[in-house]
Formats: structure tokens, C-alpha cells, sequence
């Protein structure tokens, strides 16, 4: 199955926070009382009642060309996703289209998939709260209302969402990265084609990742790999370890009081014997 | 053989406790999430306009048990092709907030309180006081032209106002000699 994911083009995203409301209202979730920043990022972070937000970087000093750099952040549904790795209950999984599926009535809230992003992005309130690119919409959406798409991406006035085959996604970033560098943006590229085993949610920027508040080179957890791809099949072989060690101590056990049985059961009943006397 | 001793019962259950707890969150065993069912399955859908500003973007209302559950753009309307901005986007709020207004709130003059009123007081309450109005302000001439005309009066229109409806409010406003035409987008 061609894996799905979506493309932000921040070169072309007028900031009108529509995927954020639509992201809100297909989602059910409510509104949180928020103050003035000093920045049109509103809210200011994701949250266990928001899962997509705009951020805005800001750079209006003195003698350079003024930058309103807007980045799209949400799940970026990698292709080795740490969350599910990190995840203990089965809560957070990979479907076969490359969605990193969510199923809050298995959340135990622990955290850990909040910490294990490389992008700290799942929100715990209650349960895990973060983007499952609209799973039930693209599962039994409509093409014709595009309902099949997800909320954010339909929404998007400026066109700079998409939605739909990876691979072709991928294509079409670089064609815009290119004309965007032929018009002057020697430092656009394209955000998430290779990291994490490719981004689900890749974005296409005018300036260096740092700029958008990205890491350039995210990468899994150490501690990640130490836990789950070190401790815990030893722990498994230790476990089965364990368990043959007790149960050849049992068998042997077992031998060794059959022999005594034979070689020492007159005596022991005579003792006894000795003692009710 | 027969027997297990206390301390091997103890051993076993130990060890099944422990193969357990790996067990359940080990990668070998896939987590299957299960997706949130489809909320606008068996819903009646009915094209709409956004009520917001003067683009006039289409709207899909979905409606289930004869209530309204979600509100998206429309793909085949020409004007936005399914896209909503911040505003439109929202539009499910119009029907679904506890703030909405259902009933005509009046505040009287040099009052400080709102008071519900009925449509049936409305309405008619509103025409009065157009026909006073105009009545008190209406000219004939301004000097020596005639101009049929109040200038006491001016008409607002609103964005999402179709052509026809543009046509009847301003023919109307043109009857009673309102010159002053103003549009919402505008103010």
C-alpha cells in the first residue's frame, strides 16, 4: 500500500490559522482561554485540547530582510515512529498506509511517547492526544466532498497543504524547492524526505530548518534504543533463562529427594518417631 | 510427582507474571488501532454559505437525526473549492455555541440593559420608526430642484446578501429615499 502524507509549503501559507480551527472542530475539541504573546501564534503550544498549531518565528531587526517564517507543526507520522516504539499499551500504532494511529481507550497516559518524540509533540492530558491525519476521514471519507482528505489540508485557502500519495508528494516538493531557489531562496530545501525513515508531514521552507525551530538532524532516542532494542529482549532471555533455571532445579530437586527418599527414608521416620516418643 | 510444592507454585507464577508484563508491551505483538468511527456516516448533506465576509465561500452542512454535526467547505463551489480560512472554518460555532442569539435583544434609548423582545414586536417596532423618521426628514427640493430624498436614513447591506437580495434591499431603499447606501465589507 503507497504510503499517504501530507505537504506544507511555507512559502505559500498566509498564516490564517484555518487548519487550526478545522482541526478543532473535526476533532471535537475545545477552545482554551488564551492571552496576547506579542505574536499571532495562538494558541501558544500543542496541548491535550489542540493538535495542530502555527507557529511563528518572527525576525524584524534592523537592516535585514524582514522574515515571517510560519511552520505547520502537528505529528509528523516518521516512518520509524519513537512513539510507538516508546508506547507500552499499544495505544499508539503504524497502519499500513504510514499513519501513526492513535487509540486513546489503550492510553495509560504514561508519557513516554511524549518524551521519546524527537519533536515532543503528543500532548497527555487524560490519554495521548496528538494528529492521527484524520484516520476516519481518510478511511471512509468521500472524494467527491473531499471529505477523504484530512480536515487542516481541505481547509487551507492559500493551497499550501496537499494530501495524498507520498512518493508524488515528494516530486512535487522538490520542483517548488527548485523554482523557489531559482527565484532567490538559495537556502529553501525540503523538511522530512529522509529523517526518521521519512516524515509523514514533510514541509517545504525558504530557510534553514533552525529558522522554523526544527532540529536539522532529528534522530530516535538513545535511550530509546537501549531500552527497547537492548534491555528489554535480554530481559526476555533472561526471563526464559529463569524459567529453565527453576525448572531444571525443580527436576533436580526433584532426583535428589527421590534419592534421599531411598537411601536415607528409614532413618527420617525413625527420627520422627524418636521425637513423638 | 503429582505434588508442586509452595515455593515452585510461588517460582511459576513468578515467571508467568514476569513473560506477561514483556509480553504485552513487546514489539513483537502489533498494536492495532482501532479508528475513531466516521462521524458523518448516514449524514443528509445541504450546500450553504459562509456567513462571514463578502467572498461568499460555499458550505457543506452535514446534518444527522435533524441536527446540524459539521460544517466544511464546499469542493465544488467555485469560490473557495472546498477551502475555508479561520472564520469560515468555525462556522459550525454559528449553530453549535451556547453564546448564539436566538431571540431580538433591545436596549432602549439612553438604557443600560438588554431586554428580549419578541419578532412579532420587532418588526413591526422597526417600521414605525423608519416611516417616523423618514416622515420628519423627507425633502422635496433642495432649493429650487427636487430631490425626493431623506437624509436622516442610510442602509447598511450585509456580505453574504445574494444579487437578488441586493436588488429588493437597495430597490426598497431607493422607495423610501434613503441616498446613503453603505456595505458591512466597508466599515
Amino acid at each position: 500500500m503507497a504510503r499517504l502524507a501530507y505537504l506544507f509549503d511555507s512559502s505559500k501559507c498566509v498564516g490564517c490559522h484555518g487548519c487550526q480551527i478545522a482541526c478543532k472542530q473535526w476533532n471535537q475539541e475545545k477552545a482554551t482561554r488564551t492571552t496576547f504573546n506579542g505574536s499571532y501564534q495562538n494558541p501558544p503550544a500543542l496541548s491535550p485540547d489542540t493538535r495542530t498549531i502555527m507557529r511563528f518565528y518572527e525576525n524584524f531587526e534592523q537592516d535585514t530582510i524582514p522574515q515571517l517564517n510560519i511552520l505547520k507543526v502537528q505529528c509528523y507520522h516518521c516512518g520509524e515512529p519513537a512513539c510507538v516504539k516508546a508506547c507500552p499499551s499499544g495505544a499508539l500504532s503504524k497502519t499500513d498506509k504510514g499513519i501513526t494511529a492513535v487509540d486513546p481507550s489503550k492510553c495509560i497516559a504514561c508519557g513516554y511517547c511524549h518524551s521519546a518524540c524527537p519533536f515532543t509533540v503528543p500532548a497527555i492530558g487524560k490519554h495521548v492526544n496528538k494528529c492521527d491525519m484524520c484516520l476516519s476521514r481518510t478511511e471512509h471519507g468521500d472524494d467527491k466532498q473531499k471529505t477523504s482528505t484530512p480536515a487542516c489540508v481541505k481547509t487551507c485557502p492559500a493551497g499550501a497543504l496537499e494530501f495524498g500519495d507520498r512518493d508524488a508528494l515528494v516530486a512535487k516538493a522538490h520542483k517548488r524547492v527548485e523554482w523557489l531557489k531559482s527565484r532567490g531562496h538559495k537556502d529553501a530545501n525540503l523538511y522530512g524526505e529522509k529523517v526518521l525513515g521519512g516524515l509523514g508531514v514533510m514541509s517545504v521552507l525558504k530557510y534553514p530548518p533552525a529558522s522554523y525551530g526544527l532540529p536539522p538532524n532529528p534522530t530516535m532516542p538513545l535511550e530509546l534504543f537501549v531500552w527497547k532494542d537492548l534491555f528489554n529482549p535480554m530481559g526476555l532471555l533472561m526471563l526464559v533463562g529463569a524459567v529453565g533455571a527453576a525448572a531444571g532445579h525443580y527436576l533436580l530437586a526433584l532426583r535428589q529427594s527421590r534419592d534421599d527418599h531411598h537411601h536415607h527414608g528409614g532413618d527420617e521416620s525413625k527420627g520422627k518417631e524418636e521425637m513423638k516418643g | 510427582m503429582g505434588t508442586v510444592s509452595r515455593r515452585t507454585f510461588l517460582k511459576l507464577m513468578a515467571a508467568g507474571a514476569g513473560a506477561a508484563t514483556v509480553w504485552n508491551g513487546n514489539l513483537a505483538v502489533p498494536a492495532i488501532a482501532a479508528p475513531r468511527p466516521y462521524r458523518l456516516k448516514d449524514t443528509k448533506v445541504s450546500p450553504s454559505v459562509c456567513i462571514y465576509c463578502g467572498v461568499g465561500c460555499g458550505l457543506l452542512v452535514y446534518a444527522k437525526d435533524g441536527k446540524v454535526i459539521n460544517v466544511e467547505g464546499d469542493p465544488d463551489n467555485p469560490n473557495n473549492q472546498g477551502g475555508l480560512c479561520g472564520k469560515g472554518s468555525s462556522a459550525y460555532e454559528v449553530y453549535a455555541s451556547p453564546r448564539r442569539l436566538k431571540k431580538v435583544l433591545y436596549r432602549a434609548a439612553n438604557s443600560d440593559k438588554w431586554e428580549e423582545k419578541e419578532w412579532s414586536w420587532a418588526i413591526p417596532e422597526i417600521a414605525k420608526r423608519i416611516k417616523k423618521t423618514r416622515d420628519a426628514s423627507f425633502k422635496l427640493k433642495e432649493g429650487a430642484v427636487a430631490v425626493n430624498r431623506t437624509e436622516a436614513l442610510v442602509q447598511l447591506g450585509g456580505a453574504s446578501h445574494d444579487t437578488d437580495e441586493n436588488y429588493l434591499l437597495a430597490k426598497f431603499a431607493r422607495a423610501l429615499g434613503i441616498v446613503g447606501l453603505e456595505h458591512q465589507a466597508r466599515i
